[in-house]
């Protein structure tokens, strides 16, 4: 998939969303009762603001000694017997799994649930080796059985999609016949996927946070689909973003805590795997061999930079759960894997402006993401950091630059702002008739199309004030 | 399926030097090779829930966690009814299977030193040990076949209403896995507040430079789902069904 996932334009991807009202509703839906979730598990655990606090300390002194738990972590997964292989591009990993799957002579691979293989474009590999890749993940399924449509969310993949279009999905290309009913279809994955994992000669998975001190990594999920491709495969191949990564099982304690309650409002996930290394030589289930991934793809241009705050991100979602931009136009319409306040200022620094430019400008700058945030990324200050950078780069559009620079000197000299008000109050009064402009025209289109303005009376505020003493 | 190869290979280590140098560099500084202090935490408001419960109150909270939020049984009993307790429980979750049941056991010590697991076939129940000597097919096989797995838990976690499960070569992953019906025995003195106390046992071990299991799992009841309309099924790929068994040994 990589991680652009349309080639229209923003707003051609927005106009599409903003039609769908079957998405609008499941969004407004799984949105709400998501915040709530997060919000009662909080509250539940007490003190959360500092535990907020503690997550982004561990976060930042990981990242401000990142070569060195990155050493640690890589020594000892070796010392376990695994492999680790550092990529700087997705291309290098990529590349390395390949010749994994080509040396072990493997046909099928099981996936469990990942944004960053998404993220390298991983599926296009094997699928280009004409090898058999199954996602495994219930919601991955779904979207992989639609001809990989596009994620909508990072904890909760098809959340655009209705019972009603799932059992389509299946009806058509897994020969489902039941009903619509939620626990039915999943019943019926479960049996269909059981062989898969059964026959499958690779397991691949993400990592939620690996472990330097021990060398392990670490998989928080419900479903089970991480623990059989971790369990059956001879195989296992783990990749992982290269910040994710905590000093010890102490801090795994902390962020574990609050990723489960931010992301799904549970106080631990069903499933809390700590794997560290391939199986001992005794036992015999769990994969014989264990490779370790361990992708840069752009991060490190991120290190040192304003933009920083950004890698503590734990991947909980709980931004986009609070989004009011999310909420009216979908994940989709982001056109990134990475949706939401995340993915508006995770896209551009990983895949640069050209392709997420818009992104940056889809917020209201609420600043709710920022409130939520378990490790207290300052998401919308983010957020106007791009714009600002943009506008230097001079990647804004020459209007906007050009409005901009007008204001800026026009605000800066109080006789011809005092002059200018005044005439715009006399202008306005002109044009508005009956609460409407007789042009909507450029930003301002979308709010004056479906808003009545006020009848202007001729004056400036100032006037009115001056006036009103 | 790939052969079964069983010389171990050792680990390796690629490309690391050009990237840790990198990220060294983009921080604007020189690469750390130690001396580096994990601070101490700010607070310590992990190590205050449930601080001062008796083993009796851990497990009242357990059980009330696991009925109401995570919809399952959870069982005290004295080591006694052990065998009696889990005849009955097999006999429902093989209910199912019309004509005979099956259920594997771990083969972990401390469970076989509470019962014989034998005790528990009939006519319609059979009854397997995990037996790593015998290899992957055949332990997976019986695994896939069994209705219900039986495990030993190290630990129990009351807030999150967790077990603790370290994998060894007599208790496999596979187990608490396959099995439509998962079954965890765990004894009381075991019970602890939340994570913290689970992962400060791990963080002990791992300073002595003993290698942890290959695989820990904190499991919460079945496995579930809420990938459609994010409504909660419960039984995804892992197990449909879970009954904790809490041994009072106190």
């Amino acid at each position: 998939m990589s991680m652009k996932t349309s080639s229209k334009n923003f707003q051609e991807r927005i106009d599409v969303q903003m039609q769908n009202d079957v998405m609008l509703h499941t969004v407004a839906h799984a949105q709400g009762l998501m915040f709530e979730n997060r919000q009662i598990a909080a509250d539940k655990l007490g003190n959360w603001e500092q535990w907020r606090e503690m997550g982004k300390d561990i976060r930042d002194h990981v990242l401000e000694n990142l070569d060195y738990y990155l050493q640690q972590l890589s020594d000892n997964v070796k010392k376990n017997g695994g492999h680790v292989f550092f990529a700087q591009t997705a291309i290098e990993a990529t590349d390395y799994i390949e010749k994994i799957i080509k040396e072990k002579k493997a046909k099928k691979i099981v996936k469990a649930k990942s944004m960053v293989t998404e993220e390298i474009g991983l599926n296009q590999m094997i699928l280009r080796n004409g090898w058999q890749v199954v996602e495994t993940d219930l919601g991955e399924y779904i979207l992989q059985c639609d001809d990989y449509n596009a994620p909508s969310h990072i904890v909760v993949p098809a959340l655009h999609k209705s019972r009603a279009q799932i059992r389509e999905i299946f009806k058509d290309k897994a020969g489902y016949t039941g009903t619509d009913n939620p626990e039915e279809m999943t019943r019926f994955v479960r049996e269909h996927l059981r062989h898969d994992f059964l026959e499958a000669d690779i397991g691949i998975t993400g990592c939620n946070f690996a472990v330097a001190e021990s060398g392990s990594i670490s998989l928080v999920t419900n479903e089970g689909n991480a623990r059989l491709s971790t369990t059956l495969p001879k195989v296992h191949i783990a990749v992982m973003g290269m910040e994710r990564i905590v000093p010890t099982f102490e801090e795994l304690d902390i962020v574990i805590s609050l990723l489960c309650r931010s992301a799904v409002g549970q106080a631990l996930t069903g499933y809390i795997t700590a794997l560290t290394g391939p199986r001992e030589d005794d036992n015999c289930d769990g994969p014989e061999e264990f490779h370790l991934v361990i992708v840069d793809n752009g991060r490190s241009d991120i290190l040192g930079t304003k933009f920083q705050d950004i890698l503590r991100c734990i991947r909980c979602a709980a931004c986009i759960n609070t989004c009011p931009a999310y909420r009216h136009i979908g994940g989709q319409a982001y056109g990134s894997i990475y949706p939401g306040p995340i993915g508006a200022v995770l896209s551009p620094l990983l895949g640069g402006y050209d392709d997420f430019k818009e992104l940056p400008y889809a917020c209201t700058l609420c600043k709710a993401c920022h409130d939520v945030c378990p490790v207290k990324i300052p998401l919308s200050d983010l957020l106007l950091k791009h714009r600002e950078k943009m506008a230097d780069q001079k990647i804004t559009p020459l209007a906007e630059r050009a409005a901009v620079t007008v204001f800026n000197y026009v605000n800066a000299r109080p006789i011809l702002w005092n002059t200018s008000v005044k005439i715009g109050a006399r202008i306005a009064t002109g044009l508005i008739k009956k609460g409407k402009l007789p042009i909507n025209i450029g930003p301002i289109k979308e709010w004056t199309n479906t808003r009545d303005l006020p009848n202007p009376d001729g004056e400036s505020f100032r006037t009115w004030f001056k006036n009103r003493k | 399926m790939l052969e079964n190869k069983t010389t171990k290979v050792s680990g390796s280590i690629y490309n690391r030097d050009k990237f840790l140098n990198n990220i060294a560099e983009k921080l604007g500084r020189n690469r750390k090779y130690k001396n580096v202090i994990r601070p101490t935490l700010k607070y310590s408001c992990h190590w205050e829930v449930m601080a001062d419960f008796t083993q009796d109150q851990l497990k009242d909270e357990l059980i009330k966690f696991t009925k109401e939020t995570l919809g399952m049984q959870t069982l005290c009993i004295k080591k006694a009814q052990l065998a009696e307790t889990l005849r009955t429980l097999c006999a429902h979750y093989c209910a199912k299977a019309d004509v005979h049941g099956n259920t594997l056991f771990s083969a972990d010590k401390r469970l076989l030193a509470m019962l014989n697991p034998q005790d528990l076939v009939n006519a319609k129940h059979s009854v397997h040990i995990w037996d790593a000597s015998a290899g992957y097919k055949a332990n997976i096989k019986f695994a896939e076949q069994a209705n219900v797995g039986v495990v030993f838990a190290e630990y129990a976690l009351a807030e999150s209403g967790t077990v603790v499960l370290y994998n060894s070569a007599l208790q496999g992953r596979a187990i608490s896995l396959l099995p439509e019906a998962s079954i965890f025995i765990v004894l009381k003195s075991s019970l602890l507040p939340r994570m913290t106390q689970a992962t400060r046992i791990l963080n002990e071990k791992i300073k002595t430079g003993e290698r942890i299991p290959s695989c820990i799992n904190f499991i919460s009841g079945p496995s579930s789902t809420a990938d459609i309309e994010l409504i909660k099924v419960v039984g995804a790929h892992g197990p449909i069904y879970a009954t904790y068994v809490i041994i009072d040994d106190m």
